[in-house]
Parts: C-alpha cells; sequence; structure tokens
C-alpha cells in the first residue's frame, strides 16, 4: 500500500521546514515588539513620580483657564494610568475579538506565508513534474489531492496556534495579570481567527496555483490579490453596514470588529470552496494544461465576474448609501469587455493572419 | 501480463494528436514506437499513465480498466525525461522517493546499478551529464521492479558505451518474460536490434504494426539502375521508393514475388541488387508519401 502522504512529506522536506522557520520568525517579530513593550513597561514612573507629574499637569492647565481638563487630569488613578497606557488589549463594544494595544491578535505574516506556500506548492508540483510522477503511481487523483493536505494543513494549523499561544504564555508569565485584559473567550476568539485565516490563505493560495499556469501570471496575480483582497474585503463590510444595518461599522482582515463572525464564516465557505474546487481540478484537469495561462478553461468567465467584482469594490466610488453608479458601472463593462476579449481573441487572432495573407 | 490500449484519442489544443489507436503489448516482448516528430508518441505515452486524460478509449491492463482499477497503474513505469522535478534531488533521496512510490522498488539494486557506473549517492541528478542522467533514469526503470516499462527516446544524446549498456540491460529484463519494453525513439538503428515487434504512428493512428523478421522474410529492399532516367512504371507500381540519385533507385517491395521479380526484370534494369532492409527503410516508406520523386 503506497502512503502519499509519506511521498508528500518527502519530497517537500524544505517546504515544512520552511513553514517552520517562518512562524518562528514571526514569533521573532513579536517578540521584539514584546521586548519593547516589557521595556516600557519597566521603565514606567513609579506612583509618587506619576502624582507629582500630574499636580505639575493641574496647577499648569489651571493656569490656563481650562479648569474642565484639570479636574479631568486630576481625577486620574496611577492603577488608572497604568491600564490605559500598558493594557495588551482595547474592547470595544460587542466586537468579538479584542483589538491588539501592545498584545498580539492577527499573524499577518505567518498568514502570508501560508498563502506563499499554498501557491508554491500547487505551482512547483504542477510545472516541476512531480504531479506527473504522482498521477503514474496508481493512486486515485482526489486521494492523491486530499494527501498533499493532510500533510500540509495540521502544521499549518498548529502553527498558527502555537504562535499566539506562546506569546499569549509569556505575556501572561511576566505581565501582571490586571494588564492582560483578555477573558477565555477573547483568547479563543484570538486562536480560531488565526487558525481559520492561515488555513484559508494556504487552501486558497493552493487553487489558485492550480489554476493559473503560467509562473510569471501566478507570481504577480497572487501578489496584487493581497491588497485587492484586504482593501475589497474593508469596502464590503462599509458596504454591508450601510445596506442592512447588520453591522454598525466596517472591518478589515487586521481588526474585524462586529464582523468577526462574518469573516469567520466567509473563511468557511472560502476555504470550504477552494478545497472543493482544488480536489475537482486536480482530479479532472489533464496534465498537458498545466502550462496553459488557465488550465481550466470552462472557469474563464467565474474568473473574470471574480475579478471584476473585487476591482469594482476597490475602485468603484463609495457614497453614503452604497457605491455610486456612475464611476462604479465602468468596472464591470471592463470586465465584460476583457472577458469578451479573451474569449474570442483566438478567433479574431485566426481572421487577422488569413487576411494578411489574403492582403 | 498484458496492456491493451483501444481506441485511445487524445486532442490537445485544436489538434487531434492520438485518434483511435489500438494496439497491445506484453511481457517478454521490446516494441518499439516509431513516427515522426509530432506524431504522438510522448502523447500516447503520457496518456497510458493517465498524466493526460484520454478523450476517449480505454487502457486495460490484464482487462483491469485502469480507469476503474487505478491501482493496476502500479504494474507501469514511465519516467518523463522532460519532466523530471527531481533535478535538485540526490541520487539517493531520489530512490527513496521512488521507493514510497513502488512497492517493488529494490533498494539494493538501484544502489548496485549506481555504483557500477561509478554514480555516488549523494550526487545530484541535475548536476550529471545527459548520459548519466539517462543511466540513471534507467536504474529507476530497473529497480521498481514493474512489469511494463515506458522508455521515452532513452538513446538520445548519449554516447556509444552507454547506448550498449541500456540495449544489454533492456535484453537482460525481458530474458525472463516478466518484464516488457514500449520503446518511443527516432534512433532506429538501436530498436532495429532491440525490438521485437515496431508500431508505426502516423497521423494519430497506428499505421503499420511489422514484426522485423517476418518483413524481412517477405520482402525486398532493391538497388535499380535503368537506362533511362526515369523511374519505370513498375517500380511505381510494386514498389515505395526509398531513395533517387541519378539512375540510381533505392525501393522497397512489399511483399517481393516471382511476379514482382518478373515485372521489374521486364523493365530491363541495368543493375538490380539486394541491398539489407533496415527499420530506417521501412519508416521511410512508411512516411514516403511526404517526399516526392520525378
Amino acid at each position: 500500500m503506497i502512503d502519499a502522504k509519506k511521498i508528500v512529506r518527502t519530497r517537500h522536506h524544505e517546504l515544512l521546514v520552511l513553514l517552520i522557520l517562518a512562524a518562528g520568525l514571526t514569533l521573532a517579530i513579536f517578540g521584539l515588539n514584546y521586548r519593547q513593550t516589557f521595556h516600557g513597561y519597566a521603565s514606567r514612573p513609579t506612583e509618587s513620580q506619576y502624582l507629582d507629574s500630574q499636580r505639575e499637569n493641574v496647577r499648569q492647565l489651571r493656569k490656563e483657564g481650562d479648569r474642565q481638563a484639570a479636574r479631568d487630569a486630576a481625577h486620574e488613578s496611577y492603577a488608572s494610568f497604568v491600564k490605559s497606557n500598558y493594557q495588551l488589549y482595547f474592547h470595544y463594544g460587542n466586537d468579538p475579538m479584542p483589538t491588539d494595544h501592545n498584545g498580539l491578535t492577527v499573524n499577518i505574516y505567518f498568514i502570508l506565508a501560508a498563502y506563499a506556500v499554498g501557491v508554491l506548492v500547487a505551482a512547483m508540483d504542477g510545472l516541476g513534474g512531480f504531479d506527473r510522477f504522482l498521477a503514474g503511481l496508481g493512486i486515485a487523483r482526489r486521494k492523491l489531492y486530499w494527501a498533499k493536505m493532510r500533510v500540509f494543513l495540521p502544521l499549518i494549523g498548529g502553527l498558527s496556534l502555537a504562535v499566539p499561544g506562546l506569546m499569549l504564555i509569556l505575556f501572561y508569565l511576566t505581565f501582571p495579570a490586571r494588564l492582560i485584559n483578555l477573558t477565555a473567550t477573547g483568547m479563543l476568539a484570538i486562536l480560531v481567527y488565526n487558525f481559520a485565516l492561515t488555513v484559508t490563505a494556504f487552501i486558497f493560495g493552493h487553487t489558485l496555483g492550480q489554476l493559473i499556469g503560467r509562473p510569471l501570471v501566478l507570481a504577480v496575480g497572487a501578489t496584487l490579490l493581497i491588497p485587492l483582497l484586504a482593501n475589497g474585503l474593508e469596502h464590503a463590510t462599509v458596504l454591508w453596514s450601510a445596506l442592512t444595518h447588520w453591522l454598525n461599522i466596517g472591518g478589515s482582515f487586521l481588526r474585524p470588529g462586529e464582523a468577526y463572525w462574518w469573516l469567520l464564516a466567509g473563511c468557511l465557505v472560502v476555504s470550504g470552496g477552494a478545497a472543493w474546487l482544488g480536489a475537482r481540478l486536480y482530479r479532472s484537469v489533464s496534465m498537458e494544461r498545466r502550462r496553459t495561462l488557465l488550465t481550466a478553461p470552462h472557469l474563464r468567465w467565474p474568473l473574470v465576474i471574480g475579478v471584476t467584482l473585487l476591482l469594482t469594490l476597490n475602485f468603484g466610488t463609495v457614497g453614503a448609501h452604497g457605491l455610486q453608479p456612475w464611476p462604479t458601472l465602468v468596472w464591470p463593462l471592463l470586465g465584460l469587455a476583457v472577458g469578451l476579449a479573451w474569449q474570442f481573441w483566438p478567433a479574431v487572432t485566426a481572421v487577422t493572419r488569413r487576411l494578411q495573407r489574403v492582403d | 501480463m498484458k496492456l491493451t490500449a483501444q481506441h485511445l484519442t487524445k486532442t490537445i489544443g485544436e489538434k487531434k494528436v492520438l485518434s483511435q489507436v489500438e494496439f497491445s503489448w506484453q511481457t517478454g516482448e521490446i516494441v518499439g514506437l516509431v513516427g515522426r516528430n509530432g506524431a504522438g508518441k510522448t502523447t500516447l505515452m503520457r496518456t497510458l499513465v493517465d498524466q493526460y486524460h484520454a478523450d476517449h478509449g480505454q487502457v486495460a491492463i490484464d482487462d483491469q480498466d485502469l480507469t476503474a482499477v487505478p491501482e493496476a497503474r502500479q504494474q507501469l513505469i514511465y519516467i518523463d525525461p522532460t519532466e523530471v522535478f527531481f533535478a535538485r534531488l540526490t541520487l539517493a533521496k531520489l530512490g527513496r522517493l521512488y521507493a514510497l512510490g513502488y512497492p517493488t522498488f529494490d533498494q539494493a539494486r538501484y544502489r548496485s546499478l549506481l555504483a557500477d557506473n561509478d554514480l555516488v549517492l549523494a550526487q545530484r541528478y541535475g548536476e550529471l551529464s545527459k548520459g548519466y542522467q539517462a543511466l540513471v533514469v534507467m536504474a529507476l526503470n530497473l529497480a521498481s521492479a514493474v512489469p511494463l516499462i515506458l522508455l521515452d527516446e532513452p538513446f538520445d544524446g548519449l554516447d556509444l558505451f552507454i547506448r550498449e549498456m541500456i540495449v544489454k540491460a533492456v535484453i537482460d529484463e525481458v530474458a525472463d518474460g516478466q518484464r516488457g519494453f514500449l520503446i518511443a525513439s527516432h534512433d532506429l538503428a538501436e530498436l532495429d536490434g532491440l525490438a521485437d515487434r515496431v508500431l508505426f504512428l502516423k497521423r494519430g493512428t497506428i499505421s503499420k504494426t511489422v514484426t522485423l523478421e517476418a518483413v524481412r522474410d517477405e520482402a525486398a529492399k532493391l538497388q535499380l539502375v535503368f537506362p533511362a532516367m526515369q523511374i519505370p512504371a513498375a517500380v511505381r507500381q510494386y514498389g515505395q521508393i526509398l531513395n533517387v540519385q541519378g539512375r540510381v533507385i533505392t525501393a522497397l517491395f512489399s511483399p517481393y514475388t516471382a511476379a514482382v521479380e518478373a515485372a521489374l526484370t521486364a523493365e530491363q534494369p541495368v543493375l538490380i541488387e539486394k541491398l539489407p532492409l533496415s527499420l530506417s527503410d521501412l519508416f521511410r516508406s512508411e512516411y514516403a508519401e511526404e517526399v516526392h520523386h520525378d
């Protein structure tokens, strides 16, 4: 019985190590931030220094005639001062996940690394001929796809939890408990969010790598997608809150706010959809298509529509009641033009060549 | 063990590369696959191992349809010489990878084959010369212990000694009847001495299957010289013109019967000489319609 997972693991040994190193690097980055934060806390003014400074501040404000500000300044206790300046998280309204102040919420570096590795695995295997080797082994392609996922996803998922987990442990070991203003629910929200985004990033990147066969187009497209998706999401949540009132305010990947559950649901849909599509592509795409621009030509229009929607979200003009029609309409029209050009380009060039021969 | 391909059809882009290809091949046989550039030899091999999905048709091993029973594909091995993913791998790691993919892989034999050719396990495949890369591919094929082996241009760019090594290895493997080779090659001279049967791939289909010994019994390659510059009607009628140089005509007559001999004699040739018939001659005659003679 052939162990497909072992074959994939042997082939991608270096990439798996790279993932661990990437996680270690992000841990180092957060470790440096932590060091700075801890240093700032450790060198905070003493209570007597704070009270002296406060008295001087109040005296100055009274001299300037700002009695209200002087009263406010006089009321802030030392404990309150320490908390507001050194607490690790901010909590806004009903946001399930707190916003980081000095703590860690979203490990964006590792999420991007997972996305890049997903793209890389698909491209290396397809363009490098490893998929051809696997195809000849007599294992159903569906099983081969899931063997790849079972090699990478547990490691990626585990590392996505390990980095924030280790940081949280470090905070609890070194900061006063009152400053780690994080409930169990909040902690879980952080871990689940990182896990969901990281796993989704890998699967999405892998499927993208399966879909686009030209390395340069893939590299440029995959890179451009990052700001387009991030920006598009922010605009989408603003639109959603304006149109539905189910959200009070928009969110983003780094600060989801009230859009937290919507984003988690979105991750579930995107990762599930991308995995389903990836498995189907892996099963059905004949490998002579591996170096074509789009390995599955029947997905041309869905791709054009998706990119058009993304560009519309990014560059369409958002007003008080949603997207402004006329500045926004240019993007769907442009998408339609590109799609038609792509669809009929071979026929157009064939006719052009025939006409040139006649001339 | 027998592989059977039926009605295999494959279109790439807008070109129908394979059209209703049918053939069979079994262990104990060395079958050659020849055709002009772009005829579809490599496409056929890639389709047999399901790297390319066939549009229509079936490939079966011992009557097991490989689509329904993909595990049966374990009896087949094809190492694509142009699509090796393992250029950066050491020969040791390469062996481990193939051992994982093919449970019958004989690591000891693989290492022995490499050692016989002064190849070190720590060397990277991509750093080897073309000839040594071909030897490594051959070592992987042989050590896999898989019954049916596909070789795609195994002699391409190799020196005489490495070619002889590969030829000897193929003959030794087939001797006990447990292995079979399907060899796609432009090197007709090598195939001539090696293949039991040769498949001619033409316009996407197997246009002809020849058993070289049988062809040599019934056909003849003649060198003819006639008084006039023109090619006599009997030559055109009964033969395939292989070459014309001045008044010297080289033609293939299949079958070469007494009636054919009489017809040629009636044209009063100045010279009529029988020449050794090779696979190259059969190849030239099969594709002669693409070359015009006056």
